[in-house]
């Protein structure tokens, strides 16, 4: 899926240094960044100060946002996510974090609102039935790794399983998530 | 393997983020050497990443976060400022070029560069001053105004953020039923999804790509049961999107379908326009 027009204009703008389209971007997609940071570090004050870095960060790099490559929330999000996960690296937390990666839980987070929020809670229910149609060593390959931040070697560690065995549960999976995403 | 082959099967655990360092760089070579075809492949799969994402909570930016954001970026954008007046600096240059070395008029000439330094200071400094002020009142201005907007933007937000509960306490009940609606002419992108929750009764209708009606028209949900429609209240879209709750309703069981009608303003008793959507 290509960026829409919007996006373009406004990573345009932006470049030029239109502050404006620039509090567009992060009102829009702020809420859903916060909420992978969340789901991530599963710190609140921690996501924040890294909501704040990555989006400094997109302000400084956004002549890199490639409209042929996707949208601006998936560049946002790919931004965001990374940086979390170099923070976990550096996090001595993390053995004791990952225990409870993995496992959907109920957020205990405030309840997302307005419209384009309830979008979203219509978006994220249809990602969350994809996920639960999915094998379950598939979905828990997938939300380790995507959510956790565990490559394949890591996950076949952690998973104790073959490394051929987890590529596989991850191309597997991802590849019925797309299907199940498009349907 | 050929290069494109490799690239194919790099992407979903590219998208899923589980690449090894090797295999990243691998990947990253061939996207750089690859054409509009990986680039074509790899927005596809980002577009999955991204609803992927989408599987965690959104939070609510709260003010003084988006505050401090924006404060950050005024820092990065403006750089510090400097506290030091450049007049004072001219003229402490200006003093000390005037000044010839071993002048026995040395003394006169600094204090008087010092009396002009001064009296430029102080004048620079009211100057400062007044305009400080300007720009305070000003501002104050400004936030008694933006004060009154927020007041009663804050009780149409409090309004949403009710509705907005409403409709995910709905999604998100155990038993939801879910009916999605399609539109009824060929060709056409509109499209809405139904939950109902049995235990409560109520249920909420997400309707997107309607299109514009006349100002003296208005969009109409029904729901249909023992072959006959029900109104289930009239709707405006926004920016072609809409979110409409229905609470109460009786007889969940005996529910059939759901259609969205065009109608006069204020509504009908049984659908007369255009049936746009239909389960």
């Amino acid at each position: 899926m290509r960026a829409p027009s919007q996006d373009v204009e406004l990573a345009r703008r932006t470049a030029d240094g239109d502050r404006e389209a620039f509090a567009q971007v992060f009102d829009e997609h702020a809420p859903i960044v916060l909420g992978v940071l969340h789901r991530i570090l599963r710190r609140r004050d921690v996501a924040e100060e890294v909501l704040q870095d990555a989006f400094l960060q997109a302000w400084r790099k956004i002549d890199n946002f490639d409209p042929q490559r996707g949208t601006l929330r998936s560049w946002l999000v790919t931004m965001a996510r990374s940086r979390a996960l170099d923070h976990l690296k550096s996090s001595k937390a993390r053995g004791a974090r990952e225990e409870r990666v993995g496992k959907y839980e109920t957020p205990t987070v405030e309840e997302a609102v307005g419209t384009k929020e309830l979008e979203l809670s219509e978006n994220r229910l249809r990602v969350r039935r994809a996920l639960d149609s999915l094998p379950a060593e598939q979905r828990e390959a997938i939300e380790l790794a995507y959510f956790g931040g565990l490559t394949h070697s890591q996950l076949a560690a952690r998973l104790e399983a073959p490394l051929g065995t987890v590529k596989s549960r991850v191309k597997l999976g991802m590849t019925k998530l797309k299907a199940a995403l498009a349907s | 393997m050929s290069d494109d082959q490799t690239f194919s099967d790099l992407l979903p655990a590219y998208a899923a983020g589980a690449l090894d360092a090797d295999e990243l760089a691998e990947f990253e070579r061939l996207l750089a050497e690859g054409g509009e075809e990986r680039a074509r492949e790899l927005a596809e799969w980002n577009a999955v990443s991204e609803q992927l994402a989408q599987d965690a909570e959104p939070i609510a930016i709260s003010g003084s976060l988006r505050a401090d954001f924006f404060e950050a970026l005024d820092v990065e954008t403006q750089g510090t400022v400097s506290l030091t007046p450049k007049r004072k600096e001219s003229a402490a240059e200006t003093a000390a070029d005037i000044a010839p070395a071993n002048d026995n008029r040395l003394p006169l000439v600094l204090v008087a560069s010092l009396f002009v330094a001064a009296l430029g200071w102080g004048l620079w400094t009211q100057s400062q001053l007044r305009n400080l002020r300007a720009e305070s009142a000003r501002q104050i201005e400004g936030l008694e105004l933006a004060l009154a907007r927020s007041e009663s933007e804050f009780v149409i937000s409090q309004q949403e953020v009710e509705r907005a509960r409403a409709a995910n306490r709905i999604v998100g009940a155990s038993g939801v039923r879910t009916v999605s609606l399609g539109a009824t002419s060929e060709g056409q992108a509109l499209s809405a999804r139904s939950y109902v929750d049995p235990e409560t009764g109520r249920a909420v209708v997400f309707a997107r790509n309607l299109p514009d009606v006349g100002t003296d028209q208005t969009y109409q949900l029904w729901f249909l049961r023992g072959g006959a429609p029900y109104s289930a209240g009239v709707f405006a879209a926004e920016e072609g999107q809409a979110t409409v709750l229905v609470d109460d309703l009786k007889e969940v069981e005996g529910i059939q379908g759901w259609a969205v009608s065009i109608e006069p303003q204020g509504g009908s008793e049984q659908p007369t326009g255009l049936i746009v959507l239909s389960s």
